[in-house]
């Protein structure tokens, strides 16, 4: 997918400023920045949730709309659960809603955050790292080939943590791409092929994600940080 | 695609509602209690009730109605599920059509239980015309309930508060419940009879319009 010169203001706020991010097929893009940075709204223009207020959005090979949103999986902060329906039933759902059937998938899913023994129970009876586990499910039930993930490390613990790693390695090996929010930008180095640090609204940042520009990013991350935030503009 | 993603988001609703059995129960009851109250308040005098019965058969239907409209997006409203339909290649007509059909199954289930109550009190025990009167019933809380889901499914995806839907929906449903109210009339009691088939047709256009245009509205009123 690719953005051109978008920009975005909610209620005559800016949140987004001239933003150009072009997301190759497969790639896998760690989006950082400090909180209020956009990063949560950027995301939502991908999703198309949101419609960018200039600029232009293009969908991977002309894909439509709806052909778009049939490939995209998202975890965002909320967990778009319905807490009195088991896990079972949130993932048929879902699934469903995405046209397809197909049981051993969600079995699949179901093994791979670790929450096999739970499925036949309601969510209202789930800790708050098997919520965002579960989500995480969600958001891989219908095979998606390309991730928005707003912060999908929070709320699990260490165990979870590693799952999420792995399948998240797993799929970019399959050739699945996505955009990883994180503050924990070490960690995310990890997981990506590309760093992109939003801050104010606006791409200040952008690097390959290898041992050697690691330093370098950090001290420029660092550098903008103490930016106060009218300094930039 | 379309009807399957509304048949799926009916019968989450359904299954949502069965486990927790909130909504429909107190819907009923409710009505249920409206229509005893009428019924009480009038009973000293058969003359007078047959000048307000259309009324006092209608109101409890659609003030259970507005109660459903009210609780009607609380499903979608808990974890921002409302966010994972729509990021889903799901047409907000489809999430319409789903709660319209839900929103209908637990009126008309409110319909079969307070018009039976409404006849045990009233000292008439006959209608003149079942038909006329079981038609009028059907389109009339179908119509209801279809401009109710509108304006909420409306509100829900932009910046209208819950709060001003009913306010909303008065204005346009005068002229329902016009038709609604002759309609009853003419059914009830044998006297009056005039313009049946003009009141038909609007209360038969009324339906049509709200049933059939939010279905491609949706897309074009908030993708603004
Ligand atoms: N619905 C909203 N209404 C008003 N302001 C908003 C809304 N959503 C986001 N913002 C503003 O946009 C900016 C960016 O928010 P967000 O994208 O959530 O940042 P991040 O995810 O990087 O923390 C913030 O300053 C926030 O206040
Ligand atoms: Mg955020």
């Amino acid at each position: 997918m690719q953005l051109k010169n978008v920009s975005l203001a909610i209620e005559d706020k800016p949140v987004l400023r001239s933003i150009n991010l072009n997301w190759a097929h497969g790639e896998a893009i760690a989006l950082l920045g400090a909180n209020g940075a956009g990063k949560s709204s950027l995301l939502k223009v991908m999703s198309t949730l949101l419609h960018p207020s200039t600029g232009k959005t293009t969908m991977p090979e002309g894909m439509s709309l709806q052909k778009w949103k049939s490939k995209l999986g998202v975890v965002f902060p909320e967990t778009f659960l319905y807490s009195s329906l088991t896990g079972y039933e949130n993932l048929l759902f879902y699934q469903k809603l995405y046209g397809k059937t197909d049981n051993e998938q969600i079995e699949q899913v179901f093994n791979q955050v670790n929450l096999s023994r739970v499925q036949q129970e309601r969510v209202e009876t789930y800790s708050k790292g098997m919520k965002q586990r579960l989500a995480i499910a969600r958001a891989f039930v219908h095979q998606p080939t390309h991730l928005l993930l707003d912060e999908p490390f929070d709320g699990l613990d260490l165990a979870s943590k590693t799952i999420l790693e792995r399948l998240l390695k797993e799929k970019n090996k399959q050739g699945v791409g996505y955009v990883l929010v994180s503050h924990d930008s070490a960690h995310a180095w990890d997981l990506c092929d590309r760093a992109v640090l939003l801050h104010n609204g606006k791409i200040v940042l952008e690097t390959p994600c290898t041992e050697k520009t690691y330093r370098s990013f950090m001290n420029q991350y660092q550098g903008w940080l103490k930016e106060k935030q009218h300094d930039v503009f | 695609m379309f009807f399957k993603q509304s048949l799926l988001i009916l019968k989450r609703d359904l299954k949502i509602e069965f486990r927790n059995k909130s909504l429909l129960l107190s819907m009923i009851i409710f009505a249920v209690l409206f229509q005893v109250f009428l019924q009480i308040v009038f009973d000293a005098n058969i003359e007078a009730i047959k000048k307000i019965a259309a009324g006092v058969l209608w109101i409890p239907i659609l003030l259970s109605a507005l109660l459903g409209f009210s609780k009607y997006g609380i499903a979608e409203r808990e974890n921002d599920a409302l966010t994972g339909l729509l990021i889903a290649p799901v047409d907000r007509g489809a999430i319409f059509l789903g709660k319209l059909l839900g929103n209908l199954l637990f009126v008309f289930i409110v319909v079969i239980i307070s018009v039976p109550v409404f006849f045990l009190f009233l000292k008439q025990p006959f209608p003149e015309s079942i038909g006329l009167l079981l038609f009028t019933l059907f389109l009339g809380s179908w119509g209801f309930v279809a401009l109710g889901v509108f304006f909420t499914t409306l509100a829900q995806s932009s910046s209208i508060t819950d709060l001003l839907v009913p306010i909303m929906i008065f204005p346009l449903a005068v002229p329902l419940f016009l038709a609604i109210s002759q309609l009853t009339e003419m059914a009830l009691y044998p006297s009056i009879v005039m313009g049946q088939d003009l009141w038909v047709l609007l209360l038969v256009g009324y339906n049509i319009l709200f049933t059939i245009a939010p279905l491609f509205l949706f897309d074009i009123l908030l993708e603004v």
